[in-house]
């Protein structure tokens, strides 16, 4: 599954990056942000606007199109 | 003794830069880079501390990153001073290892304790010292707290220092011993160049190239690329992640604090799915009637009371007692005073509305704006990213073209660069106030926002005209870090508005002064000699050789033509210029001006100075920032063709609906 697929405030964890655009997948882990980096959506803004993410601590947003690239698997307890 | 400052984006940098210098600072420019740097003298009064941009990793991904690859390539320098975001230790960690291997002496600064208490986390500063072999000291930028330790620490000279060396396993390290042999024996950090370029530093490996063989460097590179079976980079960054946690697993302390932080309600607000957008007008809405209307307008008066009234007649009093000329005195009165005064009288609202763009800067506000408002800007071929720049140039032009540094797509980025002249910059402001005082009493702010607007339309409709055919989009992308909401404080926030309000002032001390002398110079000489009447003027006489051009959209008459040539200096120079042609002993500009001009015609003449052409610095901008001189002449000309345009239609139309 990727972070489309997830509810607002669902926690996870990101499996996997390597589908994303290359140069975003480097600015996030030059952020910090790599496999097993627990994640959840915040908010998204209506339109197919950006969402809205918060990993370990920081807030980001990035394109619903580079989200549906992000793997994650979902925390089963929170 | 030179420091530099460096650390991660919005880890209150700006606030360590400003309590650790005095009141002085400068703008400078680097050799072989064009990009401006501050420097600030320390407080000792030896030292000097150079602000560097914020970056995440010393591999550039966009244009103002590889600002700090190439300052630690090609500046000298003794010393680095380290920000760390307590709270965001992973990724902080993640630019201080590179920084560690450059092998300058270092001072962490180990900022925002108090964000990261909230948070839950708590950072050992001493055993995070031990670990990396540098002086950490523990402070809260944006109160003050801890500096006089850091400035301890900075000013000490034999600081406890260990050398810093991750072993990035065997395979990576004898390609670094190979590569530091092929590097001529005169650099310093061989090492670190090493590392970098098999991490694909382009800022590096253009350097490195030029002094070393590149087939040479290169056959390392793919080598141990094939020895890892992954790019040297990824393992590397491997290598590096393993020994973060490491690091953070030993120093921090983490309690289980869960709760909702003042930034999630405010962002619960500032971006709800439909509130969002809305809440966003309203603020410029309230920002603008503040600056034209509430605030700034009847400040703006009282000055130009003062300038008119007591300092007028003070100065003819004082120039009767010295017995000056008459040439003296009309080149004071109608000259100086008149250019320099007109223009002066517009400082307090230009100054609200810088205080209130660096209001939206400092609070963290404007990264929510870029990702409101990205779908729109997607949709025109742009990013949300752009939006920030066109912001700041509703202050100044000039830096809301170098804010376009942050938009990596070049595209993207050189789009934003064209556009962002049109967005009204304050400098234009008080050819409008000007106008409207004499022709739209009425609705005053209303005809004024309507400019503003048109403006952004333009802005907006050529966007998509540019990226359906001049700009054919490569792939886009758009990630932007949301900073916690911070309550700007007073000193910074004072201290950003006056940097950006004293090129004003000082633009009306220096080049608006001169203007005006040579403008009133023009006016009072002419073919015929000295004091002609001023239609006989040289001024006049350049003036008409171009009005019959300008007929088609409404102003035929020398005086605006004359005023529209020395606007290409500084927007604000077409007010000095029409105060100095249309003085007369008594009654107003604004009176005389609606003897000149019909309200339609206004109109048209102030939206002509909206869109006509950038002014001079900001075509220096462009072109320092474009690289490229024919941007720089597209950029004056099709401003000058849209406003040619749109000036004629709104003069034509208008004359047929007006009938």
């Amino acid at each position: 599954m990727n972070l489309m697929d997830l509810e607002l405030g669902e926690h996870a964890v990101i499996k996997d990056m390597s589908r994303m655009n290359k140069w975003l997948q480097q600015r996030l882990i030059q952020m910090g942000i790599r496999n097993n980096s627990k994640i959840y959506v915040k908010n998204r803004l209506p339109f197919g606007g950006p969402c809205m993410l918060d990993c370990e601590g920081q807030c980001l947003s990035i394109r619903n199109k580079d989200a549906r690239c992000l793997e994650v698997e979902r925390l089963s307890c929170k | 003794m030179q420091i530099a400052l460096l650390g991660n984006p919005n880890t209150g940098k700006t606030s360590l830069f400003n309590s650790l210098t005095g009141s002085y600072q400068y703008v400078g420019n680097w050799s072989g880079v064009t990009v401006e740097k501050k420097v600030g003298s320390l407080r000792n009064g030896r030292d000097d501390l150079i602000d560097l941009p914020g970056i995440y990793s010393l591999n550039p991904l966009s244009k103002d990153e590889a600002v700090v690859s190439n300052f630690l390539l090609h500046e000298s320098f003794e010393e680095m001073l380290n920000i760390v975001d307590a709270s965001q230790l992973r990724r902080n960690l993640n630019l201080t290892i590179p920084l560690l291997e450059f092998g300058k002496p270092m001072v962490i600064g180990l900022n925002m304790t108090d964000v990261a208490k909230l948070r839950g986390i708590r950072v050992q500063e001493d055993y995070l010292s031990e670990e990396l072999g540098v002086p950490v000291v523990p402070i809260i930028a944006r109160s003050g707290t801890g500096i006089e330790f850091l400035e301890d620490e900075l000013y000490e000279e034999n600081a406890w220092r260990k050398p810093f060396k991750l072993d990035y396993g065997m395979a990576v390290e004898n390609a670094i011993a190979a590569l530091v042999k092929l590097m001529p024996k005169s650099f310093s950090a061989k090492r670190w160049l090493a590392i970098q370029f098999l991490e694909e530093n382009r800022a590096v490996e253009n350097f490195i190239y030029s002094v070393a063989n590149e087939s040479l460097l290169c056959k390392i590179r793919s080598e141990l690329e094939e020895k890892l079976s992954k790019p040297p980079a990824i393992d590397i960054q491997d290598t590096r992640n393993k020994y973060i946690e490491h690091v953070i697993e030993r120093v921090t302390i983490r309690e289980k604090i869960s709760r909702v932080t003042l930034t999630d309600k405010i962002d619960a607000l500032a971006t709800h799915k439909y509130l969002g957008l809305p809440i966003f007008l309203l603020l410029m809405y309230v920002m603008f009637m503040l600056t034209f209307n509430w605030l700034g307008f009847p400040l703006s008066d009282q000055l130009d009371r003062l300038f008119s009234g007591p300092l007028t007649s003070g100065l003819e009093e004082l120039l009767g007692m010295i017995g000056a000329s008459s040439f003296i005195h009309a080149l004071v009165l109608d000259g100086i005073v008149a250019g320099v005064g007109g223009v002066l009288v517009f400082v307090p609202q230009i100054f609200i509305l810088f205080f209130f763009i660096s209001l939206l800067e400092d609070s963290g506000y404007m990264a929510r704006v870029a990702t409101v408002m990205d779908r729109v800007m997607q949709a025109i071929g742009l990013n949300g990213k752009s939006f920030i720049p066109m912001i700041i140039g509703f202050g100044c032009n000039v830096p809301g073209v170098m804010a376009a540094r942050t938009v990596e797509q070049p595209k993207e980025r050189l789009m934003t660069i064209l556009l962002t002249p049109l967005m009204s910059c304050s400098a234009r402001l008080p050819v409008y106030a000007l106008f409207v005082g004499a022709f739209f009493t009425q609705n005053q702010a209303f005809v004024v926002l309507s400019i503003y607007l048109l403006g952004i339309i333009l802005a907006l409709l050529l966007a998509k005209l540019f990226s359906k055919t001049i700009f054919k989009q490569e792939e886009s992308f758009f990630v932007m870090e949301l900073p916690p909401y911070r309550l700007p404080q007073w000193t910074s926030l004072w201290r950003s508005t006056w940097d950006k309000g004293k090129g004003f002032v000082r633009k009306a001390g220096t080049f608006i002064f001169a203007g005006s002398v040579f403008i009133w110079l023009l006016t009072y000489a002419g073919p015929g000699g000295l004091d002609v009447p001023m239609d006989e003027s040289f001024l006049a006489l350049i003036g008409s050789s171009i009005a019959p051009l300008l007929a088609p959209i409404g102003f035929d008459n020398w005086q605006s033509s004359a005023a529209l040539l020395t606007g290409f200096l500084a927007k604000e120079v077409v007010v000095s210029t029409m105060s100095i042609i249309y003085t007369v002993p008594d009654g107003t500009l604004q009176e005389v001006l609606a003897t000149s001009f019909t309200p339609l015609a206004a109109y048209s003449f102030m939206v002509f100075i909206l869109l006509y052409i950038p002014c001079l610095a900001t075509i220096a901008a462009i072109n320092k920032e474009t690289g490229s001189r024919k941007w720089t002449l597209f950029s004056m000309a099709y401003a000058l063709i849209i406003a040619y345009a749109v000036s004629f239609s709104i003069y034509q139309i208008g004359q047929w609906f007006i009938g």
